[in-house]
């Protein structure tokens, strides 16, 4: 079953700006997909179209089968839910286990719901001994383990994420990334993900989603993405560095390369092999 | 941060911070009152030592503690000058500037003086508050005297802000400086211009961003995760009433 | 004697500011300054502001959804603002605004005493300016007068075509100098004691100005800066928040000036009891000798209380006007601020993505 789906989706601004022509992109439930692209080529739009929060001037948004028109809002925004890029504008209580709670009242669940729900949330993320802090005296990387509690105690089936790793240390990256995947797993919440971050992609990211000015320039698997790097350029985007590596031992230095790795674990076989 | 905001101090735990926010909001006016009512002298000294000690005991910096009475401190002995040259009728001292003489009168002098200790007391009650209570729980017990829902939430909305603020106001600020914004005073006041409406800005920006993530939440124009607080505790109730009754004996003595 | 006497007021002044001045916070009454009674009146003067506030919130939020969510954050700047240090070169030291300028012409006066009182409570408590029991007094100072002063000087000055920055200018200037004025009445009516209300007011008054007057001048400079940068960068914000209006009809200004006319007629008809006017002393003392006596008036506005009767047709004529144009005259329309705020809304997706693009790089 498909979870999120834009059918021929086209959207522009008041101003006249096309920001999205033509958007076919189709996610099966459970799937990690990343969505990328240079600046202003759409992807916050895109995932600001699947929440709901703009209606496409063209096609539509179907959510697990439904148009996202005839869905209620209210079920939309616990079936979807949005992880915004600034923490800052999703950080709206004064203290951490207040603002997880957030979601779960609104949703009319009972005290001792939502005081499970900030719990479960709060060890997700790992920080269960932080509920009383307030939210200014938190760090960027807490911050953002914050907004994500505040979306998982809301139990939703899809998570959108506006560029997650942004302004983050390369800990703090990988912190969060391995925590998304493990949700991802563990729990089968469909992720779709914007991100510039090309490194990242290979190695945490199901399926890739390239907008090139408004449109779908590539979607499929980072290996089958990755492999035209043509494609990449005029998107803005660039290989993953082992990626690039690769390219110009196979390029220039003429080296018998069949795929180019795109992860450590596959340039290290790939090495293996070169050297073997 | 720390030295504008003496919240900081209100999320430590100790024995004071634990106590329910109500009890002490409600202990704080009283003792206010009390205190203002007092016409002896002795309940403002007990009171300007006793809650000093009372800081330093749950470690809050004497230069905190110094820093926040200073600017009443000014007003009450401006407050003292003015009584004391202003009113009564038994002279104690003349002071000849020239053609023109001040004097200082006793029942000024006496007057001025009972209002300084006031005023130093009640804002030592005001110090105590704000150091083992922080605002968010203050503002839960305001709501549970029921006051209006939608000005706490908006006290809510304010708090949090303040301090996203403070941080785009103090970048804005150092990269106005570093381009020699400050450097001359018209050049000073258009910086503080332009500081004012970057802020007015992001304030703008941030309520829609921030709105749009309370709706996604669910939010319907009513903040329902203002939690009711829990039943009073006995011994908090005991220990407020014990002090209750002592601050009230001491007024009614004096 | 009287030389005397201002002359010793003036250095109980100097003595006041000099030692009041320090850091220039003297515009909030510190905790204990105010005696039970008078802290209470101030509060009772400044409950009816607040809760018209509260009651305004649901109805703004009808129209504009996120506009308590726009209050809290305008709650934040006119805390952050008041806490900006600026310099006062007559007091040697740094001072701050009262920011409730800024905040009236935001968000208007009503409102504004609102974000107010919160900006002022959180200060009392966490930084000891001001107090809990003169809350109430520094919420009429600086909320209602101060925004009061600001919102009408800044329409006004508007209406009259004035420059943005001068009606800027004049609006902070006049919320600091009312703020000031107030502070100093509230302080005088309540510690003169046996002797003169007005020579304490005014001994504190003058201790005020080489801080507040300067003070006033900068935070002038700083509403004015502050509304002609917000309309350069984004001249959106202005129109979603009413600041820049339409021109009101002609008809309210008709209307409003015929019931001023019938004001001033009937005003008038008054005082020609008392001097009598070229009519009575002249064209009627022809007329009489012509043999042409003048006419008994069909509507003889010297008997009884007809005058008072007629100004109160006057007045409610008005009153009546004002109220049923209020949301023509006050309110910005529906479809307007729905459209400004879901192009915010698109605006900060555009910007978002390019912040992203920096992050980036």
């Amino acid at each position: 079953m498909k979870a999120i789906e834009a059918k021929e989706v086209y959207f522009s601004y008041p101003d006249g700006t096309a920001a999205l022509k033509g958007i076919n992109i189709s996610i099966p439930k459970g799937e990690f997909a990343g969505v990328l692209g240079g600046n202003g080529s759409g992807k916050t739009t895109l995932l600001r179209l699947l929440n709901g929060l703009l209606k496409p001037a063209k096609g539509d948004i179907l959510i697990e089968g439904k148009n996202i028109k005839s869905i209620d809002r209210d079920a939309l925004f616990t079936k979807v839910c949005t992880m915004f890029q600034n923490p800052e504008d999703q950080l709206f209580s004064p203290t951490v286990a207040q603002d997880i709670a957030f979601g779960p009242v609104n949703m009319g669940l009972s005290r001792e719901e939502v005081r499970q729900r900030v719990r479960s949330a709060l060890a997700a993320v790992e920080m269960s001994d932080c509920a009383q802090r307030p939210i200014h005296a938190l760090s960027f990387g807490q911050k953002k383990r914050v907004c994500l509690a505040g979306v998982l105690a809301m139990d939703p089936e899809i998570i959108l994420l506006d560029e997650p790793t942004s302004c983050l240390d390369p800990a703090g990256v990988s912190s969060i990334m391995r925590l998304l995947k493990n949700l991802n797993k563990q729990k089968g919440i469909t992720f779709v993900m914007s991100t510039h971050s090309v490194d990242l992609v290979p190695v945490f990211i199901d399926r890739v989603i390239i907008l090139d000015k408004g449109i779908v320039a590539q979607d499929g698997a980072p290996q089958a993405v990755f492999s035209d790097s043509d494609k990449l350029k005029s998107a803005k985007l660039r290989l993953p560095h082992i990626g690039h590596l690769f390219e110009v031992l196979k390029n220039e230095d003429g080296h018998n390369i069949e795929h180019l790795p795109l992860t450590v674990g596959e340039a290290r076989q790939e090495l293996k092999k070169l050297w073997s | 941060m720390n030295d504008i905001f003496s919240d900081y101090f209100a999320q430590r735990d100790n024995f004071l911070t634990r106590i329910d926010a109500r009890l002490k909001a409600v202990f704080v006016i009283m003792a206010i009152i009390l205190t203002l009512f007092s016409q002896r002298v002795f309940v403002p000294w007990c009171i300007i030592l006793l809650v000093p000690a009372i800081l330093l005991s749950i470690k809050v910096p004497v230069k905190i503690i110094i820093h926040r009475i200073c600017a009443p401190l000014g007003i009450a002995l401006s407050i003292l000058c003015i009584q004391t040259f202003y009113h009564g009728g038994t002279p104690i001292w003349r002071l000849h500037i020239g053609v023109l003489s001040l004097t200082a009168y006793a029942e000024g002098l006496r007057y001025g003086y009972a209002m300084v200790l006031r005023i130093m007391a009640s804002t030592s009650w005001v110090l105590f508050l704000s150091m083992t209570t922080s605002l968010p729980k203050l503002l839960e017990a305001g709501l549970w005297f029921k006051l209006p829902p939608a000005w706490i939430e908006v006290c809510f909305l304010t708090y949090r802000y303040i301090f996203v603020l403070l941080e785009d106001a103090k970048t804005v600020f150092d990269a106005q400086k570093v381009r020699l914004g400050y450097t001359a005073p018209f050049r000073s006041l258009r910086s503080l211009g332009v500081l004012a409406g970057t802020i007015v800005i992001k304030a703008y920006d941030q309520s829609i961003a921030t709105y749009e993530a309370m709706m996604l939440r669910g939010y319907k124009n009513i903040n329902q995760d203002l939690a009711p607080m829990e039943r009073l505790k006995t011994a908090d109730v005991l220990a407020v009433f014990i002090f209750g009754l002592i601050l009230i004996a001491l007024a009614l003595n004096s | 004697m009287a030389m005397k006497k201002t002359a010793f007021y003036l250095v109980l002044s100097a003595i006041f500011c000099l030692l009041a001045s320090g850091n220039a916070w003297a515009m909030h009454i510190s905790e204990g300054i105010l005696p039970m009674k008078w802290a209470g009146l101030w509060y009772l003067i400044a409950l009816p502001f607040v809760i018209k506030g509260i009651r305004d919130i649901k109805k703004k939020t009808e129209i504009n959804p996120h506009f308590k969510v726009l209050l809290g954050l305008m709650g934040a700047v006119v805390f952050i603002i008041s806490c900006m240090p600026v310099p006062v070169p007559t007091a040697g030291t740094c001072s701050h605004p009262a920011g409730t300028g800024i905040s009236a012409v935001l968000v208007g006066p009503v409102m504004s005493i609102l974000v107010t009182s919160i900006a002022l409570l959180i200060q009392a408590l966490f930084l000891a300016h001001g107090g809990l029991t003169t809350w109430g007094a520094d919420i009429v100072s600086m909320g209602v007068m101060g925004s009061f002063a600001a919102y009408f000087s800044f329409r006004i000055l508007q209406k009259l075509k004035a420059p943005l920055f001068l009606c800027g200018f004049i609006a902070g200037l006049l919320a600091d100098w009312a703020t000031y004025a107030t502070t100093s009445f509230e302080l005088a009516s309540a510690l003169h004691g046996s002797k003169s209300m007005l020579s304490l007011f005014y001994t504190i008054l003058v201790a005020f100005i080489p801080t507040q007057l300067p003070l006033g001048i900068l935070e002038g400079f700083l509403t004015g800066g502050m509304v002609v940068f917000v309309y350069k960068r984004r001249p959106d914000i202005l129109h979603s928040l009413g600041v820049i209006k339409k021109a009101i009809p002609v008809c309210i200004f008709a209307l409003g000036f015929a019931a001023l006319l019938l004001a001033s007629q009937t005003a008038l008809a008054q005082e020609q009891g008392k001097w009598p006017g070229v009519d009575v002393n002249v064209v009627e003392k022809f007329a009489q000798e012509q043999g042409r006596p003048a006419w008994t008036p069909f509507i003889n506005t010297d008997q009884g209380d007809l005058l008072l009767f007629v100004f109160l047709l006057a007045g409610a004529a008005g009153g009546f006007m004002a109220g049923f144009c209020w949301r023509k005259l006050f309110c910005p329309p529906t479809s307007a601020i729905v459209s400004e705020a879901n192009e915010g809304g698109l605006r900060r997706t555009r910007r978002s993505e390019a912040q992203a693009g920096e992050n980036k790089k």
